[in-house]
This record gives C-alpha cells, structure tokens and sequence, in this order.
C-alpha cells in the first residue's frame, strides 16, 4: 500500500467506528445523525470535496458526483445508515481496486523485469558500469556471472552458461562459447564473458521485447472497444433511468416520494463502470505478459482474440518444420565399407562449399586430409570430380553418373542423393535429408486434438519432399513447389475456405515470407528477432524456434478471451440484476453497493488469473 | 514530437474523458493514456511546450482532481 491508500485505509477505519457505534448502541435520533455524518464525512469528505470541483468544470457523469448525489439523497430522506453505508462501501472498494491493480501492475513489471540497469565496460585499465545506452557497437564489454546480458553481441573471450528462461521460457541452460552469439536479456549463470558488441541498445532483443510488449496496448481487441463504448453509454443511461425513476411514478402513479427517490439512489450507485472496463485491458495485458514470459511476443489484443479463433494453421517447411539443417540420414554403400563410402566422398568434396560438402564433411566427423586430395574439379549442377589417393573420384547427382556412363541405383529415400564411383565402379549412394524437429509432429497432433480444423503445410520443395514431410507429420494438406508468390497465392486461397468467423494462422521462420505473414490473419514469425522485416511483419513472433510454442500461444490466447468473457457476462449480468432489483424495490442500496464493488473486485481478481499462463 | 508522461489515479473512464480534453489542446496532435503502465504519451509541435504542458495538467484536475502528472 503506498501512502495515499494507507491514509484512506485510517479514514476507513475512523468512518466504520462511528458507524458500527450507531448501529450497534441505541441512541437519540440526533446523536445517531451525527454519529452516521461523521462516519460519513471521514469517508466521504473528499468525495464531496471532488464532486464540487467536478460541477464547477461542467463534468457531470462523474463517479465522484454520482456518488454523492446518492449518499446525500439517502440523508435527505432520512436513511441515514445507507447514505453513511454507501460512501463507507464505495470507499472501501475503490480501495481493494486500487490494491489489486497496484498488484497486477507489479506482477506484470516483474514479468518484464529484463531491462539491463548497467553494462560493465574497461576504461583505462578499470571496469566501470555505465548504463547500456552509452556503449557503442564495437566496444567490449564484460558480463560477470550473475549478471544480465546487457546488449546483444558476440563472444569475445570466456565460455560459460546462459539462463535464457526471461526471454524464451525455456529453463535449460544454453552454452555461450567464443565467438557465440549472445542475446541481452539473458542471464550469465557461471563464469565471467567477455562481449563485443553487435547492436545499439535501443536495437537490441531487450529493447525490441519491450517495445513490442508497451506498444501492444494500442492494438485493441474488439472486445475491449465494446466495452469502451458500452462504459460511454452506460453511465448517462443509468442516470437518466434514475431521475425518470424518482420523477415518474411519484407523479403520474402517485407513488411514494421517498420510496421511488431511494430506489433511484440505488441506481446511482451501480452508475459507474470502471471496474469493468479496467478488467478487460488488464486481462489482455496480462495474457501479452504472461505469453512473453514464455517466450511468446503477441503485438495486441486484437491478435489474442484472433489466435483464440484459429480454424486453419498453415506452416511453411523449411526451418519451420524442419531444422533447415541438411544431414546425412543414410549410407547405401555398395563393394566397400559404409565408412569408407563416407570417408571418399567427403574427400573428394573437401574443396567446395555447396552446403551438401559441409554436411558430408559434418557426417565425417573427422578433420580432412586435404593432401589425399588433387585435381578436385567441380561443375555446378553435376558435382565433383577429383583424385582421392590417386584413383579418379566421382561425387554428384544422377546427371553425373549418367555423363560418365556409370550405372546406378535409384534411390527410394526423400533427400538429396550423392553417388559415388571410384575409377569407373559405382560405389553406392549418400542420402542428405533435411530434419524434422523433435516436437513438430506432436504439435500437429495437439492443434487437431485442440480443435484446429486443419493443418497445412507450404514448402518450395519437389513434391516427393513435401508429401514425405507431410505425411511423417499428419499433415492435412500439402502444397509443393512454391515460390514466395506462390505461398501467398495458396495462403488466399486458404483463406476462403476458413469459417465464417474464425481465422487463418501462418508460420514461418521469417526468411522470404514477410509477404505470407502480412496476408494471413494471424502472421507468426519463428527464431527470435533475427530478421526485421519479418518482426515487422509478423503479429506474433516466438523467440525461439520450436513448433509447440504455436500451440501454447493458442491456447494462452483461449484462456484470456476466457477471462475476458466471464468477466464482462459476469459484471454485465450482476449489475443489470441489480438494476432491476433496485428498480422494482426489492434490492436496497446495501446490496447495490455490494454488488458493485464486490463485482469489481472479482472481475479484477479474475483479470489476473491471464498472468499466470505461463507458470505452467 | 512525442513527450511521455507518468500520470496516477485515473480511472479508465477518466482516462478517455482526459485523452479528449488533451487532444482538444493548441499544438497538440495526439494523446494517448494508459491506464495499465499510467503513461500519458502526446504527440505535439515542439513550439510552445511549457503552455501546453501547463495546459494538460489543467485537464488532468479538471477531469480528476486526484490525478499527479510527472515527467518519465
């Protein structure tokens, strides 16, 4: 509790004293009015006080004004104990609002707590702190263990472990050796490192999240406007309801003046809205904080209400699906020895850097012995040929084998083959296949048992690749052999076969489908905030690169618009109960006042439970 | 320009009512509360910012008395 809200908690206490004291005790009628009006003005002094500067600026639907008019109506005619009751009430409400949403706010800025206080740099043979806005790219700077990673940058010197949980949520630790990249934001969990740095702070992953996160409150969800727009209606409505209802009957029914002015009191104190309308931006808040915690930045409220309505998810391959990273996934050797299959034709592609030569190099696993090597020959689109211990080597594709006139076998695998002939004789085949990530085919499965009507997959792949890949994953569909143009194509004509209402997602790692991601409902991006275009382009970006985080940021996005619903049929329907309770006499103010702020504080309580999503 | 202000004790009503007194200020272009972060963010012309911050702190006790405006 800070300071303001400890004095009003003292008023609180003053205010109920007195006014348990005129319950309780039986006193003269005068004695008991001033006993209620000092628990009343010690609650509601500065009530009134506002009130009075609220009609000297015109501003008439105000809470404060509403407020008073009520409880000073109630002394008027004479209920004394409600008019004192209300303002106790209200008071004590706005209190435990007031509370809980200091509370919230904490919770959330904990959440964001990534925020890099200094930044340790070596001047003249001293390490000072600096804040990290001072340093510049290039500049060397030192990260003792304990300490956050201030700005991004690569590993100059040192090796030691990173605890990368505040920016992807996932608690394994990640090694950090030389010449490593390394995120701000991140956590160095054992030995001291030395960084250069790469990037200006306001350009670095920390800034970035934190951009992301403060600027996501602008993009509304529609269930947040309708409630704006509602609370602009709502309050003049309810006013007007009252006077006609302290008016009306007493005039035309020859009703009772005090009975008809005390229920119109009763309507005045559920006049005002704002618990309801600050539940629902708190509860969108908290899901974007929560979901960033793990690892998940979403860029709006309006992108939660999307993701909750996801009916198709579409994924590109390439680095989505699949690692991206080509590896040798099988050896059909043929007269020789599997190893040493492998073992020449790595030799004989030790001089060229097609990513198929790495991955042979990587499957060898051994340094090559370059000088076994001579007159290696390369010819784009064939592959290689070249002395290895001085027999003629040959290493490439189909058209190769073909242009020397050497029989081979045709290989059954999904991959890129590489065949092998030494001096004429044809030596068998290396498979080189892309790999599937461990949690893909589990995410599809989950986003079909969660409701996603279908699943897609894009790729610009030969269509054997593509109909393997998608049916190793149980894929719904599959399109192959895409350009980016044809990705946006296929993403449109997807988009008419969604339900009404409900939306289209898309994943991608982010190289070459900015245009996807803009076009779908629901554009998500993977593997962090490496390219820019993609994170401008993307609503949702996933800091790290695996399929499951899809299927959290579903169903985090589910259970906000949960809360979000439970919370406005929730105050909605309680209050309109009230309403018509008070209006037709069988609620008095006590329990209007009851329901009101009881209302708010629930819907706030509620609002909260969207935070802790992510401590799963 | 953009000034960022931090702002306490709105209510999200409040908040709304507040935005549309400021945006009603000479030279200012835009305004934007939140009420989650208590930021008040305005876009203006840099010509005359001391009247106009003078003139926003006027609104803020005009809708809501109870309202304290500081620097970021």
């Amino acid at each position: 509790m800070n300071k303001k809200q400890k004095r009003l908690l003292y008023r609180i206490i003053v205010s109920a004293v007195f006014f348990a004291a005129a319950m309780i005790f039986r006193f003269e009628k005068e004695i008991e009015l001033i006993l209620f009006l000092v628990s009343y003005l010690a609650v509601g002094g500065s009530i009134l006080l506002k009130a009075a500067k609220n009609i000297y600026y015109g501003q008439v639907f105000n809470e404060n004004l509403l407020m008073a008019i009520a409880s000073v109506g109630a002394f008027i005619i004479g209920e004394y104990p409600e008019g004192a009751a209300v303002m106790l009430f209200y008071q004590v409400g706005e209190l435990f609002e007031k509370i809980a949403l200091d509370r919230s706010r904490k919770s959330i800025k904990a959440l964001m707590n990534i925020r890099p206080d200094y930044a340790n740099i070596e001047k003249d043979g001293q390490i000072i702190e600096v804040s990290p806005e001072e340093v510049k790219v290039g500049d060397t700077i030192l990260v003792k263990a304990g300490e956050k990673v201030p700005l991004d940058g690569i590993v100059e010197k040192g090796a030691s472990t990173l605890d990368t949980s505040s920016l992807t949520g996932e608690s394994v630790p990640k090694d950090a050796l030389e010449g490593d990249a390394v995120l701000s934001g991140c956590i160095n969990i054992s030995r001291p490192l030395y960084i250069k740095v790469t990037r200006p702070f306001e350009e670095s992953t920390v800034a970035k999240i934190l951009e992301l996160v403060e600027k996501s409150e602008e993009k509304k969800a529609r269930a947040e406007n309708f409630i704006t727009r509602f609370a602009k209606y709502y309050t003049p409505a309810v006013v007007s309801a009252a006077l006609l209802l302290a008016v009306v009957p007493p005039l035309v029914a020859n009703g009772d003046w005090n009975d008809w002015v005390y229920r119109a009191l009763a309507f005045l104190v559920t006049s005002c809205p704002c618990a309801l309308v600050i539940s629902i931006p708190l509860s969108f808040f908290g899901g974007i904080g929560g979901a960033s915690r793990n690892g998940i930045l979403i860029k709006g409220g309006n992108f939660i209400e999307a993701l909750s309505k996801a009916d198709i998810v579409v994924f590109d391959k390439t680095g989505t699906l699949t690692k991206g990273v080509f590896k040798v996934s099988g050896i059909y050797a043929q007269n020789i020895e599997s190893a040493d299959l492998l073992e020449i034709a790595a030799l004989a592609e030790c001089y060229s850097n097609h990513p198929i030569s790495q991955s042979l190099k990587a499957a060898y696993g051994k340094p090559v012995d370059t000088t076994r090597v001579a007159n290696a020959e390369e010819t784009a689109g064939f592959g290689v040929l070249a002395e290895v211990d001085g027999k003629t080597v040959l290493a490439g594709n189909e058209k190769l084998m073909r242009k020397y006139g050497i029989a081979f076998r045709q290989p059954q695998n999904v991959g890129t083959a590489v065949h092998v002939a030494r001096d004429g004789v044809y030596l068998g085949y290396i498979v080189i296949a892309d790999e599937v990530k461990p949690d893909s085919a589990e995410t599809i499965r989950a986003l079909k048992a969660n409701g996603i009507r279908k699943t897609v997959m894009l790729t610009g792949d030969v269509k054997e690749a593509g109909d393997y890949y998608a049916n190793l994953l149980g894929m719904d569909e599959v399109y192959s052999g895409l350009l980016p143009a044809g990705k946006v194509e296929q993403v449109e004509k997807l988009l008419e076969e969604k339900e009404k209402n409900k939306t289209l997602v898309f994943v991608g790692d982010g190289m070459n489908d900015t245009p996807v991601l803009t076009r779908a409902d629901v554009g998500i991006a993977m593997g962090g905030l490496g390219t820019d275009a993609a994170i401008e382009a993307a609503d949702v970006v996933l800091m790290d690169d695996q399929p499951k985080k899809v299927l959290s940021a579903i169903q985090l996005s589910r259970k906000t618009m949960r809360i979000v619903k439970e919370n406005i049929l929730f105050a909605l329907g309680v209050k309109l109960l009230v309403l018509l309770l008070a209006g037709v006499g069988v609620a008095d103010m006590w329990e209007a006042v009851f329901a009101d702020v009881g209302v708010s504080i629930i819907a706030i309580l509620n609002a909260l439970r969207a935070l802790k999503i992510s401590k799963r | 320009m953009t000034k960022n202000y931090k702002l306490t004790d709105v209510c999200p009503t409040c908040a709304r009512k507040l935005e549309e007194e400021i945006k009603k200020i000479d030279g200012v272009l835009d305004a934007k509360i939140s009420v989650i972060s208590e930021k008040l963010v305005i876009d203006c012309d840099g010509e005359d910012l001391q009247r106009i911050l003078k003139e926003v702190k006027k609104a803020c006790k005009k809708v809501e008395p109870d309202c304290v405006l500081y620097a970021d």
